[in-house]
């Protein structure tokens, strides 16, 4: 579903991902946890094909910068950067057309209103809290009803009730067939919802670990075993 | 002041280190001042100016300007003071025990900078404002110093009136009362006034040329010691720069007296500087900051894919203002009944309103929608091809540049009874040549990637597009005045800067057609 080989994107100097090969399968909910700076953002991006790199990246089998690649990747930034004018629907409306989805109105309500924004409904993107902001963010990307859909830190801001909605949705995601791949630095937001974890330092993908293999308490452990120090500063 | 002298050390420093680090922005900075110091042994070496327009119109058309600054400066000031502070300091500086009357020294110290580098913007301009009205290095160097004071003032009174207004209740509506009843008194003067003459520019130049303007403090001292820049230095001017130095040590001793809680007041406006700052540097104009709630507007999308970034901007267009005609509109509307009667009075060539109007969409050229797409994941992750996604999000600024142009020339031909056709010609090489600037700031994007951003860059870069413009208008001037008389040739000529400025557009696309692809990019 999603597969990337020998990845690596540097920064002058600095290389911010190493080598990297991966695979998130469908059906199944991938994790990439790793201190502050082991590059879990810069390998979203890279993904998203904003990033150059080294290196290949695969979605559903095409190019990951192909067009017929983007209708099959969905994408919920680290940071919402929404239209200051528009508001919730109507950036739902931009993404239908801008994905060539059709009759997306019963779907996009429906998530704006799981996500508790239909009563936000007349705010316009410059009225919106971070939160909110955050909520209409992964409504648009799971609007597109993506084969692949990569969560960049999406509990940031959310308030508890989002967060345990958000977590059905990863799980409905998974049920329905979909290749879920979430970076994050809290591992308790995404307990008992895993089924792979990657955990990167320094740029490389150290451990990979089946949920199966493990109790789920251990992961924690296994983090701060593979990242040391740095993962210190971390966890929730 | 320890901590206040080592912040403003430490801050020096840290633009010298980043040059280090960024030699590019350090070469631009050399090119700049190579430039900046042929326009200063220029200007002393050059006495013989076209002088397009009379000088008397020098005092009118400043008067207005300032009157116009004046007027949102104060009213801006009373309902929020002024700020030339950064979030940095009202995070570090603000809670800290240094004592409120220096961190007030601190902003107008910072002032100070912003104000010079104003005055270094006009010295760029110095040919051209030189050219208009006629004036000599020495009256120049006036100008400029009255544009000094003028910039130094503003935030100073905003400041001082504001906390004026803090200390009773209901003096904030008090005093925005009297301010509007003054811009009340002024209006209807300059209104009867034209009515009686026919004729706006008459009107201004009566009301703001007249000899009891100088007894109104500031605004008549201004005047007064603009007026030098023509007819040289006479006891009153030396008298009405006394009264501005004077009134502004007066007004400053006079706020470092008061007691300013000053904090929250502050804060608001470092916000919104922050914003301004942030959407300059994003190479965006911040005219649309002041916007207010958006208005209830809605669109059919007629396509998908890359076009639904057009239909989406057309939205946002709908509910910012009144489809494509926003506040520039409305300026240039404005610009172009005052350069029509100008036009007019003067019997000026009417080729001076196309290069003026291309001038002016210099300014506000780089302020177009397309450039915000930049500040969002969407457009880089959608399908479409890239020539596609540059197309579709800048369609709606072609559009603009249409209606811009037809606000601005429109009233120009009908006061200065122009052919309709060269009218035309006129409003689609204005946005043929608001194209260029467009993809030609796309390409800068592309090409210096983040060393694009900032005051530097955008000077080089305007610098560049006008060596790229160059043929077009020279062309025009060669062949329109070879055939003054030949209609056809009248017709054919903008047309021909159209043709020109296409194919430089397309070219341009070609080459910066990735600024939609990748994020590094920019």
């Amino acid at each position: 579903m999603l597969e990337i080989k020998g990845l690596t994107k540097k920064y002058n100097k600095l290389t911010a991902i190493d080598n990297v090969n991966l695979k998130v399968e469908s059906a199944t909910i991938s994790i990439l946890l790793g201190p502050n700076g082991a590059g879990k953002s810069t390998m979203m991006k890279c993904i998203t094909g904003v990033l150059r790199y080294e290196g290949d990246i695969h979605v559903c089998g095409y190019n990951n910068k192909s067009s017929d690649a983007r209708r099959r990747l969905g994408y919920t930034p680290e940071v919402p950067a929404l239209y200051d004018l528009l508001t919730p629907m109507e950036h739902m409306e931009f993404i239908a057309k801008a994905y060539d989805i059709k009759d997306w109105e019963p779907k996009a309500e429906a998530l704006l209103e799981r996500f508790d924004l239909d009563t936000h409904k007349k705010k316009v993107g410059n009225e919106l809290s971070k939160g909110m902001s955050q909520k209409v963010s992964i409504c648009c990307s799971l609007l597109i009803d993506a084969e692949v859909i990569l969560f960049d830190e999406p509990m940031i801001g959310l308030d508890p009730a989002a967060i345990r909605e958000l977590k059905t949705v990863f799980a409905e995601l998974r049920d329905q067939g979909k290749a879920v791949f979430i970076s994050t630095h809290i591992i308790d937001s995404v307990q008992e919802l895993w089924d792979r974890a990657f955990i990167m330092h320094n740029g490389k993908v150290e451990r990979t670990i089946n949920s199966g293999d493990i109790d789920n308490s251990e992961l924690e452990n296994i983090f701060f075993k593979v990242t040391g120090d740095s993962g210190q500063d971390t966890l929730s | 002041m320890n901590a206040i002298l080592y912040l403003i050390w430490r801050s020096l420093v840290g633009i010298v280190r980043n040059f280090k680090k960024k030699k590019g922005q350090l070469v631009l900075v050399v090119f700049l001042v190579v430039i900046f110091g042929v326009m200063i042994v220029g200007n002393n070496q050059v006495d013989d100016l076209a002088q397009w327009i009379p000088t008397d119109y020098l005092t009118t058309a400043y008067a207005t300007i300032v009157l116009i600054v004046a007027a949102l400066t104060i009213d801006n000031g009373i309902k929020k003071g002024s700020s030339s502070y950064r979030m940095a300091d009202v995070q570090f500086v603000f809670p800290s025990p240094i004592s409120p009357k220096l961190i007030l020294i601190y902003g107008f110290l910072k002032q100070f900078a912003i104000s010079i580098l104003v005055v270094l913007w006009f010295v760029f301009q110095s040919f051209n404002i030189r050219n208009i009205f006629g004036l000599t290095a020495q009256g120049f160097s006036v100008f400029l110093l009255v544009t000094f004071i003028v910039v130094m003032y503003m935030p100073v009174v905003s400041m001082w009136l504001y906390s004026i207004t803090l200390r009773k209740q209901g003096a904030k509506r008090i005093m925005q009362r009297i301010f509007l009843g003054l811009g009340a008194v002024l209006a209807i003067a300059i209104v009867t006034l034209t009515i009686i003459k026919g004729d706006p520019i008459e009107a201004a130049q009566i009301f703001l040329g007249g000899s009891y303007f100088q007894y109104i403090p500031i605004l008549g001292w201004l005047v007064t010691l603009l007026n030098a820049a023509k007819l040289g230095f006479d006891t009153w001017t030396w008298i009405s720069l006394a009264l501005l130095v004077a009134g502004f040590v007066l007004i400053l001793w006079r706020l470092l007296s008061s007691e300013i809680p000053f904090y929250e007041e502050v804060l608001k406006q470092t916000v919104r500087k922050e914003k301004q700052i942030a959407a300059k540097k994003g190479g965006m104009s911040n005219m649309n900051l002041n916007s207010k709630k958006a208005r209830k507007a809605t669109i059919t999308y007629k396509g998908t894919g890359p076009k639904a970034l057009f239909y989406r901007q057309l939205l946002e267009y709908k509910k910012a203002g009144f489809l494509l005609f926003d506040r520039v509109t409305v300026i240039l509307l404005v610009l172009g009944v005052v350069g029509g009667y100008v036009l007019k009075n003067t019997g000026l060539p009417i080729s001076i309103a196309l290069y003026a109007a291309i001038y002016l969409n210099f300014i506000f050229a780089f302020s177009g929608k397309w450039v915000k797409e930049m500040n969002n994941p969407f457009i880089y992750i959608m399908p479409g091809t890239a020539l596609a996604k540059l197309w579709y999000a800048t369609a709606a600024n072609h559009l603009k540049h249409l209606v811009d142009g037809t606000a601005i020339f429109v009233p120009i031909a009908i006061l200065t009874k122009l052919d309709p056709v060269v009218t035309l010609g006129f409003i689609l090489a204005y946005a043929a040549i608001g194209a260029i600037y467009i993809y030609a700031d796309v390409l800068s994007r592309r090409v210096f990637g983040k060393l694009h951003k900032g005051n530097i860059a955008n000077i080089f870069k305007m610098l560049c597009i006008l060596f790229v413009l160059s043929p077009a208008l020279v062309g025009y001037i060669i062949i329109t005045s070879m055939f003054p008389d030949v209609i056809l040739i009248q017709w054919l000529a903008p047309l021909g800067i159209v043709a020109y400025s296409t194919v430089i557009n397309l070219l341009i696309m070609l080459f910066g057609k990735k600024i939609f692809v990748d994020v590094e990019l920019i």
